[in-house]
């Protein structure tokens, strides 16, 4: 694995949306080993490229054009595969988002329109490589804000809510604290008021913890 | 029967039969109560609609002759069958019958039955007249409520169908959202961000800032068309079925909704999209007209579908005040399901649809 140059398959059903990502990935510095339009393409292309750092996979796949991307995810890791997978999606629909990172670590869930900025999909594809975990600002942004269904949000300051969104994003203490320019004591601290006044445990990390924050947020 | 004299026979049962034979006797002298009583027996006994040999039987006693005897014409062979559907000639062409013994029953339609009966009662006009009418009454009787049932069944599956190619029409537009226009904006945004950097290698700066809004606007364009969509489809039932699409449902209700869910069953396309309009305009009407501060809705997949959504707002609502409502019921009804609103003022809203379970299709 080569966190410099990642090596990346690309799997989208339109020929313009795959050769735009895959312009993107060069020039973010990947190295894409193969690009395919299908599953069975997809499926022939893991089983012969040998080091694949991650997968960029569309949601909407032939042939039912549903939720292709989605089962082939959960195919992947039920085989116990931790390869880094990128889910690309149309939608922004938390209950996908979670679906996603049910999965477990090393999985991303990015609206579609983020591939034109190149900055964030490479950094989403080495966070995912690494067993990290992205979930779409967008998404997020849905939990967190308009509805009163969790009085305890009201509760936070704006520092808080804004640590709150990163930690469902899936960023870690270390990056949140590296985003913000504060101490990784400072982050902890503050995701230690943000637990109590949401009145929940949330002692995990890595994907268990962005699962917890978002299932926490969605049924509150 | 020796009724008298039995004497195991309550003393007021003896009364009673011995006081009937009389009236029995007068009545058949009078041929007044046989022919009248017997052909009312016959409407009553076949308005129904009744088997060939019950009314074989009905015929027979109506016209005292236990010989007489029914054929059936038959559309699909074109000719006459005996009460178990055999084939048998007209007896009137085989020469053996003469027409005295055969009764043609007819209607506007065409024929009906042939009554062969005893040649006597040929005698017995308005009693055989009778008899044909009730055949024809009882024939026509049928003949309407079959139609009936026909029209209501295609009515029925004719309402469903206009259901499911809205809905068909629904995902086309949707898909055609996704696939068309939102990838080609993707892809234009691929352009512009090769446009940027080309602007910023030339160093025209007032071209990037031109770019830059471009690219905002096209950002601001995938949202909103991203939104549409969704308005346009539960694109997310096939991703994370009726479950997650309530769940996402209720999460945009600015009124608290918990929902919960019970059983797992595969549902059809029609069913799970019909459970999605009803979560859907159903917190709709909480959001706008309740003034409630809790809602909940229960998903409940056993042997039928049962969607409850209620809250604890003004009340009041009714399926003839505004057309969300009505527009639900005829939804759900058009699936052959049912719905109930209960919402009495100032207690909550409760509205109940039961959905038959469609086979998955």
């Amino acid at each position: 694995m080569s966190i410099d140059a990642p090596r990346v398959i690309i799997a989208d059903d339109s020929i313009l949306i795959r050769e735009g990502i895959r312009q993107v990935l060069r020039e973010g510095g990947c190295e894409v080993v193969a690009v395919v339009g299908n599953i069975t393409e997809l499926e022939d292309a893991l089983a012969r490229t040998a080091q694949i750092d991650a997968l960029v996979l569309d949601i909407r796949m032939p042939p039912t054009h549903t939720d292709e991307g989605m089962v082939m995810l959960e195919k992947l890791r039920a085989s116990g595969s931790q390869l880094g997978v990128l889910i690309l999606s149309m939608y922004s629909s938390p209950s996908l988002a979670i679906r996603a990172m049910t999965t477990g670590a090393g999985t991303g869930y990015l609206l579609k329109d983020r591939v034109t900025d190149g900055n964030s999909v490479v950094t989403a594809i080495k966070t995912v490589m690494t067993g990290g975990n992205v979930v779409d600002q967008e998404v997020v942004a849905q939990l967190i804000s308009p509805t009163p269904l969790n009085p305890g949000i009201d509760d936070l300051t704006s520092r808080e809510r804004l640590i709150l969104q990163l930690m469902a994003e899936g960023q870690s203490n270390l990056a949140i604290a590296t985003t913000l320019t504060i101490s990784t004591k400072t982050v902890e601290s503050h995701v230690g008021k943000i637990m109590d006044k949401l009145g929940i445990e949330i002692s995990s990390v890595g994907h268990r913890r962005v699962l917890a924050v978002l299932s926490h947020l969605r049924s509150a | 029967m020796d009724l008298g004299g039995n004497s195991d026979w309550p003393t007021y049962l003896r009364g009673a039969a011995t006081a009937a034979i009389p009236i029995v006797y007068v009545a058949s002298l009078l041929g007044l109560r046989s022919t009248r009583a017997r052909v009312a027996d016959l409407i009553l006994g076949s308005r129904g609609g009744v088997d060939r040999d019950v009314w074989v039987t009905l015929v027979r006693e109506a016209l005292d002759d236990r010989h007489a005897n029914l054929l059936w014409w038959d559309d699909s062979s074109g000719g006459y069958v005996d009460s178990a559907a055999n084939p048998v000639p007209d007896p009137r062409s085989l020469g053996t019958t003469n027409s005295a013994e055969v009764l043609e029953v007819q209607s506007p339609a065409g024929p009906i039955a042939l009554i062969c009966h005893d040649p006597a009662l040929s005698n017995t006009s308005e009693l055989m007249a009778s008899v044909a009418e009730a055949m024809r009454l009882s024939s026509e009787n049928v003949r309407l409520t079959n139609e009936l049932t026909a029209t209501l069944a295609s009515v029925r599956e004719s309402r469903a169908r206009i259901v499911s190619s809205a809905d068909a029409a629904r995902r086309g537009i949707e898909r055609d959202l996704h696939d068309g226009a939102q990838q080609l904006l993707v892809a234009l945004g691929f352009d512009l961000r090769s446009a940027t950097r080309e602007a910023q290698r030339a160093g025209n700066p007032i071209l990037d800032e031109e770019l830059a809004r471009a690219s905002a606007h096209l950002s601001r364009a995938l949202t909103e068309l991203r939104e549409l969509a969704r308005g346009i489809t539960p694109t997310v039932l096939s991703h994370g079925g009726v479950r997650g699409a309530a769940e996402d449902l209720a999460h945009r209700c600015p009124v608290p909704t918990t929902v919960r869910t019970s059983g797992d069953i595969a549902l059809s396309q029609l069913t799970q999209a019909t459970i999605y309009f009803l979560v859907a305009e159903g917190l709709t009407n909480v959001a706008k007209h309740s003034a409630a501060n809790a809602a909940t809705v229960s998903i409940d997949l056993a042997e039928v579908a049962t969607v409850t959504i209620s809250d604890n707002g003004v009340g009041g609502a009714s399926v003839n005040f505004g057309s969300g409502l009505r527009g639900l019921v005829d939804r759900v009804e058009a699936t052959g399901g049912s719905l109930r609103v209960d919402s009495p003022p100032g207690r909550g809203t409760t509205i109940v649809a039961k959905l038959p379970l469609t086979d998955v299709g």
